[in-house]
């Protein structure tokens, strides 16, 4: 009697939960999305697919935007701003309420909001007027601390294409006597890594993907309406024990996932598993890496992501990793366009002062232009941030490396015009572009993309030297160098010079020199 | 380790020298010692950054001869100093050790020439003298290559005063306190750079215990 009640329910509860099991695929499928969101729709995915180097595409010049996500942004925004609104901090005694009442008025703004995790404003105002006249005129204000358009920012390489022997990087910087001092510090290390977002996790999410233009004016790419997209975690990143506080401010929620390979590149240059036998190797391996998405890139844009790369977005995104635990933030990101960012400087210097050492990329822009990332402007004026050019094998600097006195050091970040060809990039493990990239192939090939396979790519950029110097800081909080003032003056103390003796606006203060910063000083020598 | 050998071997064939010399001349007294102590060094900051502590022990010996003219006398020396620290990087104010291992020794040769005052008391000798010192430095740490770690030699001058109290008349315990300059021997790397420490000299108070007369 007992038996066959067990029995019985026991059929019961297999048929419910097998029931509850079909009922949430249809459930998913019948009750799709809302609006400008994506849903969850499976916490776990397939084993990785690992696609192997791919090293005999042409690398395309990091300076040159070409058919990117930023692309489609600028399709959207042309001026690489969002109009409609701009940033205003007011300054500290001023009655806010009044403050913000009278600037409205004064730029027939229409409201103002303040985010909760922000100290500044972000005032509506006319569509059509021009957010940097606006912010002109509120800068003049007696109460307004700084005020800037909401300037749109952006990764800074561009992927080129496709093990350690083929990471020329390393031993240029004499790694491996340097992880002989120094194992790829360990997990009690946090670097942040503000980008695309990074291969941190498994899942399908459920994305509306809406019909597009790449370029402005450019061919309609069709809607592909609901697609359901796999992700894994990347398998040269490790296990999900490897990732702390993941945070996407592109999306607003707690899943940074990678949709374009720029941001999990970059956190390869960092830490990639090494010496476990498989593919390349990371400059920090052992540290843990915290994703934090605040760039929207093509496929964020095409699937109507809430938010974009905006200054204000950045900021947020640096104050979370520092009031997080991060003691390195990488920023392989910035903007060219517009002016100043004083939104970001300020949460740099929030972040230097909660003891986070911030690494910045340069800028791509040196035949562009030569146009400096606005958002490294601050470092030279700040203890604890280093803005960082990039040089190619021959240990030139690279041909898009720019140049300006923002620039304090410089570290590998490939140049496919010196020695080593297309093989002069940085090699790390990333998204198999091949599969993420499907609005670069003809049209009739165009559809959703794949976060489930990787492959071994050589990126070129600032981008890419910036996860190096970021590595070296890891490293050295590791060593015991807690200060990041102190960081950044060790860097510059044992940078091995290049080009005109001293600082220089190419170089900045030189090549970093992993292994004599990590050495320190003795005595006498 | 030619420095120590050298230097072991000179003050073995001095500590050989008393009995000859009693023997041979009763003007002429000879004493073999052995010291202990302890040595501040004249680059405070640098040694207290690396090392800990800008003070540490020293032990080593030596022979005097007291020649036949009053209170003079010669002698020759020597002490060691070995100490384990962590290499360091300074910033500001700020001094960071990095965890990574480093020893330093100072081996110091000492030619004294000086007065023993024995007219004010046939047990109690107080003394004074200077002279001509060697200092050989050497600074290994782990993970250095070929060429990373220190080897050197300086030379200087020492300026020395003490007093000794005769026990019996072959046995004396005395104490001396001397200073040392060793110009230009650091500050050109390392923190002693970054201080701008170039000194290897410094102060040593000493305990010694001599035989002989």
């Amino acid at each position: 009697m007992r038996a066959s009640t067990w029995r019985g329910l026991a059929a019961a509860a297999c048929a419910l939960s097998a029931a509850a099991v079909t009922w949430s695929g249809v459930s998913g499928q019948a009750a799709p999305l809302d609006g400008a969101s994506r849903r969850l729709v499976h916490e776990f995915g397939l084993p990785a697919i690992d696609r192997g180097l791919r090293d005999q595409d042409l690398p395309p010049d990091p300076s040159k935007h070409g058919r990117s996500a930023a692309e489609v942004d600028r399709a959207l925004e042309p001026a690489g701003l969002v109009p409609g609104s701009v940033i205003v901090k007011f300054k500290a005694g001023a009655d806010r309420s009044a403050a913000v009442s009278s600037a409205l008025s004064q730029v027939s703004g229409s409201g103002a909001d303040r985010p909760s995790w922000a100290n500044f404003d972000l005032l509506a105002i006319d569509p059509g007027a021009d957010p940097a006249i606006v912010a002109d005129a509120l800068r003049a204000r007696a109460d307004v601390e700084y005020a800037q358009p909401r300037y749109l920012n952006h990764k800074m390489y561009r992927p080129n294409d496709p093990l350690y022997a083929n990471q020329w990087n390393f031993p240029a910087l004499d790694m491996e006597r340097t992880w002989d001092i120094q194992q790829g510090a360990t997990a009690d290390v946090i670097v942040a890594i503000l980008d695309t977002g990074v291969a941190f996790r498994a899942g399908t999410f459920r994305y509306n993907a809406r019909a597009f233009r790449l370029t402005e004016g450019g061919p309609l790419y069709p809607a592909l309406g609901i697609v359901d997209v796999p992700f894994v975690i990347a398998p040269e990143l490790g296990t999900s024990s490897r990732f702390v506080a993941p945070r996407d401010f592109i999306w607003d929620d707690a899943d940074p996932v990678d949709l374009d390979g720029h941001g999990t590149h970059v956190s390869g240059t960092v830490g990639q598993l090494t010496n476990n036998g498989v593919g390349v190797a990371g400059m920090a391996f052992n540290v843990r890496i915290m994703p934090v998405k605040v760039i929207a890139e093509t496929w964020d844009v095409i699937f109507g992501a809430p938010f974009r790369g905006t200054d204000d977005v950045v900021a947020r995104g640096v104050r979370y990793a520092a009031d997080n635990g991060a003691k390195v933030i990488n920023m392989s990101i910035g903007r060219e366009e517009g002016g100043a960012a004083p939104v970001i400087e300020d949460a740099i210097r929030y972040a230097v002062g909660k003891g986070a050492f911030v690494a910045i990329a340069s800028g791509n822009t040196r035949e562009q232009g030569n146009r400096p990332n606005q958002v490294g402007n601050v470092a030279p004026g700040l203890d604890g941030a280093v803005t960082v050019g990039a040089v190619g094998r021959s240990l030139e600097l690279a041909f898009y490396s720019t140049t300006s006195a923002s620039v304090e050091l410089s570290a590998p970040g490939g140049d496919t015009r010196q020695a080593g060809g297309a093989s002069g990039g940085i090699l790390q493990q990333t998204l198999d572009l091949d599969l993420v990239e499907t609005f670069n192939r003809p049209a009739s090939q165009f559809g959703p993309p794949r976060a489930d396979s990787f492959a071994y790519h050589y990126f070129q950029g600032t981008s890419m030297a910036t996860p190096h110097v970021s590595g070296l800081a890891a490293l050295l909080v590791q060593q015991g160098l807690t200060s990041p003032a102190a960081i950044e003056a060790s860097m510059k103390k044992y940078a091995t010079d290049k080009g005109a003796a001293g600082p220089d606006e190419r170089y900045g203060v030189g090549l970093i020199n992993p292994r004599a910063t990590l050495r320190g000083l003795g005595l006498a020598r | 380790m030619r420095t120590r050998l050298s230097t072991s071997a000179c003050i073995a064939a001095l500590l050989s020298i008393p009995m000859a010399g009693v023997a041979s001349a009763q003007s002429i007294d000879v004493r073999g010692y052995g010291l202990a102590g302890t040595v501040t060094f004249a680059a405070a900051e640098s040694f207290e950054a690396v090392l800990g502590n800008p003070s540490g022990p020293i032990f080593g010996g030596g022979a005097e001869v007291g020649l036949p003219f009053g209170g003079l006398y010669v002698g020759a020396g020597g002490w060691r100093f070995r100490q384990d620290g962590e290499r360091v990087f300074v910033s500001g104010e700020q001094i960071f050790p990095l965890g990574i291992p480093v020893t330093v020794q100072v081996t110091a040769v000492e030619i004294t020439g000086g007065w023993r005052f024995r007219n004010l008391s046939r047990r109690f000798v107080p003394y004074a003298g200077a002279g001509w010192s060697a200092f050989g430095y050497e600074e290994t740490s782990r993970f250095a290559e070929p060429g990373e770690n220190v080897d050197e030699r300086f030379s200087g001058y020492h300026l020395l005063a003490g007093a000794e109290l005769r026990i019996t008349a072959w046995l004396g315990i005395g104490g001396e306190v001397a200073w040392t300059r060793i110009p230009d021997a650091l500050g050109d790397g390392g923190v002693s750079e970054a201080f701008g420490e170039s000194d290897l000299g410094g102060t040593s108070l000493r305990l010694k215990i001599s035989i002989g007369r």
